[in-house]
């Protein structure tokens, strides 16, 4: 298992590699010049270009892109255009109500998505099979945009029992502040979850060594836990794993509805500012998200099927 | 001067070389002193749809109308924009050739901390700001600032600017002398009627009293929270459910559902803003035919936009500036008269129509809604519209370097003497041709020319007159409406005004 760890890491230099490249010159082939946009557009031609030159941005792309990987392996990620303070200091601010909210997201997702996946597959072709899969046409159709409006209606504004967005100030106020667009994005994410729970786990129910765990006389509770959830959860789990990573990016429409300070809001003003430091920091931050997420679904994957750990090592 | 809607842009500082307006001096107004508030104490929250940038300059809208919170300029715009009020000055005076400002400072005047504000501090501040990459070209070359006594500041330009007062010293805040400029920006040493207690940037910003402030015993809250919240439907949301007091934008579509809210008022306030769609004159070639310019103002149902699109909110464009003092509200807005336009056509060099593109802002509804209407009724005369939905920041890019045809747009005054204004929007200011439309008239600049240098008011009334009639007659771009601020504010929260130039006054709000 270290060994398959190690390895993975060690095909991520690459990719992080990449990651920088791609970062770095996207933000800048978008029209919009920072200077001009912090000096607004009276400034003088030659205050404009003092400040290109104070910033870098004059000199040649490829020279900015060595500096500024050179400041990230010194753990450096710039100083914010706008905000004027180091983009990792903002970005640190924020990525506590990101995190909050992924975990939070997760956890409901796994909740409902479990849940209803054992039960839709237990009762297959049954009243609640049928109604879970309607629920979940329903949750798959459904922009966030619009169903967390109607959350915030119903909860925050009808029934009073909940807060209009925001984060709060303290644990118990994020855990309020957050149910809600936490439970809009699991009530995108779970159908996936339960679709994929639901098929895996018919077709280990219908396996040789299921059927002999019965012969044996285990109890249906007993053979669930040890011989068909264990098997059924693998492509549960890469199905989670791809969509965290879709997630994270879709926070942004999440943050900006729920009014959440997280780094998906942070990213929408940091590009129309085109404040470049905070961008890249943002994105770097994305992608070690993603990263990780799907280092740890593949070691998630091959811990419960080491047929995998074999194949993804060969 | 073109703003960008929520979360952007520049909403511009005024420049200030070569300007006019009224001699003489005094205040023309005072500022409420020595009132009481009717309750004291209690805390506001203020939903935003953006963070200033920094405390200390006029980096762009939601920056401009916080900015009063913790400074104190010498002067300031009057609560609907008709003139001066005296801030950190009491008086002042300018001399007969328009070139030195004597300010007199009022006595007893502290900084948050106690020490007191004299006049050397204001020097100091000034010279601070001239060489701030943030006040950019405002400050003529060879500005000098002196403190002949405590409580005197004195300004001296090169040139005669009739109108330097009203332009930029609203503008411009004090600071203990010899801080450092750029430490304001984060953690300004207030003199306003807030303290900036904590900021967390993009988040929130908790102002807290001043018990220093000159104007005692304002301000009446002890304290006023700044919470950003981009989404105008959850701004909407939240003022209704009690979370908010009062929410800075509401969406048109909601409007009349929030007035029949409980607990809710929904008052619409003026403001110097309004909209139009800028017509790039060298890119598109047709939108030099003055002919066909006046049709598309006349094919183009203005009542109906607002009525559509934004609800009622809002009153067809009548003059080339918006409504700032010397704004000639007896002009006429060019009628829906879609006969007219078409002989217009008839007349121009272009009977046939010709193909055309306008730049609006992807996911701003109200852009993309009037740009709808304007496409379908340009079509009528034979002008066919492809509309161009590009990201905000892009969209501006685009602008600055005249890669556009159509451009739709918010443009507002952030002074109340419209020189600045109708500089930049008509007669070639800061270079970049007409507000990047490459719009000429050597008539209009003719009488700018003798505006830049007129100081008596009736004679500058007379003068703005002239260039209104001059340039309406002209159509330079096509005129849709002025912006009204529609606000929604919890019952209880009195005491609220927000003048046209929509700085937060909120040291007169208090809470029932």
């Amino acid at each position: 298992m270290i060994r398959f760890i190690s390895v993975r890491i060690l095909q991520l230099i690459p990719l992080g590699f990449g990651i920088t490249v791609v970062m770095f010159f996207l933000i800048r082939i978008v029209p919009g010049d920072p200077a001009k946009m912090a000096l607004g557009v009276w400034a003088t031609p030659e205050k404009v270009a003092r400040l290109r030159a104070d910033w870098g941005l004059d000199r040649p792309l490829w020279d900015q892109y060595l500096t500024f990987l050179n400041q990230l392996f010194h753990g450096d990620l710039g100083y914010s255009y706008f905000y004027r303070k180091p983009a990792a200091e903002i970005v640190l601010e924020r990525l506590p109500p990101e995190l909050f909210l992924i975990a939070y997201a997760l956890a409901l997702t796994i909740l409902v998505g479990v849940t209803l996946g054992v039960v839709a597959a237990l009762r297959r072709e049954r009243l609640p099979d049928h109604l879970i899969r309607g629920v979940m046409m329903a949750g798959l159709s459904l922009p966030a945009y619009w169903m967390g409006i109607i959350l915030l209606l119903f909860f925050g504004l009808w029934l009073r029992i909940l807060p209009v967005g925001g984060y709060g100030d303290s644990f118990p106020d994020h855990l309020l502040s957050l149910f809600l667009p936490a439970l809009t994005i699991a009530l995108g994410m779970a159908p996936l979850v339960i679709r994929a729970l639901r098929a895996s786990l018919i077709e280990t129910l219908q396996a040789d060594h299921v059927d002999m765990a019965r012969s044996k006389g285990l109890p249906q509770f007993v053979v669930l836990v040890r011989h068909v959830i264990r098997p059924a959860l693998i492509p549960t789990v890469t199905v989670l794993g791809i969509n965290i990573g879709l997630l994270i990016g879709s926070t942004l429409i999440i943050e900006s509805v729920f009014a959440i300070p997280g780094l998906g809001n942070l990213m929408v003003s940091a590009v129309s500012s085109r404040d470049f430091p905070v961008v890249q920091a943002v994105t770097l931050n994305f992608a070690v998200l993603v990263v990780a997420i799907n280092l740890l679904t593949d070691v998630v994957v091959a811990y419960l099927d080491p047929r995998a750990r074999q194949a993804m090592l060969a | 001067m073109d703003l960008r809607r929520p979360g952007f842009a520049a909403a511009l500082l005024a420049a200030v070389m070569g300007l006019s307006a009224c001699a003489g001096g005094g205040p023309t107004t005072t500022n409420q002193a020595g009132g009481a508030c009717p309750n004291k104490g209690g805390k506001l929250t203020f939903a935003r749809t953006a963070d200033v940038s920094n405390w200390a300059t006029q980096a762009n809208n939601p920056t401009i109308w916080a900015w009063p919170l913790v400074n104190l300029p010498l002067v300031r715009n009057n609560k609907d924009a008709s003139g001066l009020d005296a801030a950190a000055a009491k008086s002042w005076e300018t001399s007969s050739d328009y070139r030195t400002f004597t300010f007199h400072l009022r006595d007893g005047l502290k900084f948050s901390n106690g020490a007191p504000i004299t006049s050397a501090d204001a020097v100091d501040s000034f010279q601070s700001a001239m060489a701030d990459p943030g006040y950019a070209g405002n400050f003529p070359d060879g500005t000098v600032f002196s403190a002949p006594d405590a409580r005197t500041f004195v300004i001296k330009l090169k040139d005669p600017q009739p109108a330097f007062v009203e332009n930029l010293l609203s503008q411009v805040g004090i600071y203990p002398k010899g801080s450092k400029f750029a430490d304001m920006y984060t953690k300004p040493l207030s003199s306003g009627p807030f303290i900036l207690a904590d900021w967390q940037k993009g988040v929130k910003a908790v102002l807290k009293r001043n018990p220093n402030y000159w104007n005692q015993p304002y301000p009446c809250l002890d304290e006023v929270d700044l919470v950003v919240v981009g989404d105008s439907n959850t701004q909407s949301l939240q003022v209704q459910a009690g979370q908010v007091d009062i929410a800075e934008e509401i969406p048109p579509s909601q409007i009349a559902s929030l007035k029949s809210a409980s607990g809710v008022t929904v008052p619409t306030f003026p403001t110097l803003a309004m909209s139009l769609i800028r017509l790039q004159k060298t890119k598109q070639p047709a939108f030099q035919d003055k002919n066909v310019r006046l049709a598309m103002n006349y094919a183009i149902d203005k009542e109906a936009i607002i009525k559509t699109v934004l609800f009622g909110v809002g009153a067809p464009v009548n003059s080339v500036l918006p409504r700032t003092k010397f704004w000639d509200k007896s002009n006429s807005p060019y009628p829906y008269d879609v006969a007219k336009a078409k002989q217009l056509m008839a007349q121009s060099k272009y009977p046939n129509g010709f193909k055309t593109t306008v730049l609006t802002a992807s996911g701003d509804s109200v852009e993309n809604g009037i740009a709808t209407v304007v496409k379908q009724q340009l079509a009528v005369i034979g002008i066919d519209v492809t509309i161009q939905q590009v990201e905000a920041g892009t969209k501006f890019q685009l602008r600055n370097d005249k890669k556009y045809e159509m451009f739709m747009t918010n443009t507002s005054a952030d002074q109340i003497d419209p020189e600045v204004f109708f500089w930049f929007c008509c007669a070639e200011g800061y270079n970049i041709g007409s507000a990047w439309t490459d719009y000429h008239n050597q008539q209009v600049d003719d009488v700018f020319a003798q505006i830049q240098k007129e100081g008596d008011p009736t004679k500058r009334a007379a003068l703005f007159k002239q260039e209104q009639d001059l340039t309406w007659a002209d159509a330079p771009d096509l005129y849709i409406n002025f912006i009204d601020a529609t606000l929604a504010i919890r019952s209880n929260v009195k005491g609220f005004i927000l003048p046209p130039t929509r700085h937060h006054y909120l040291e007169f709000v208090y809470k029932t």
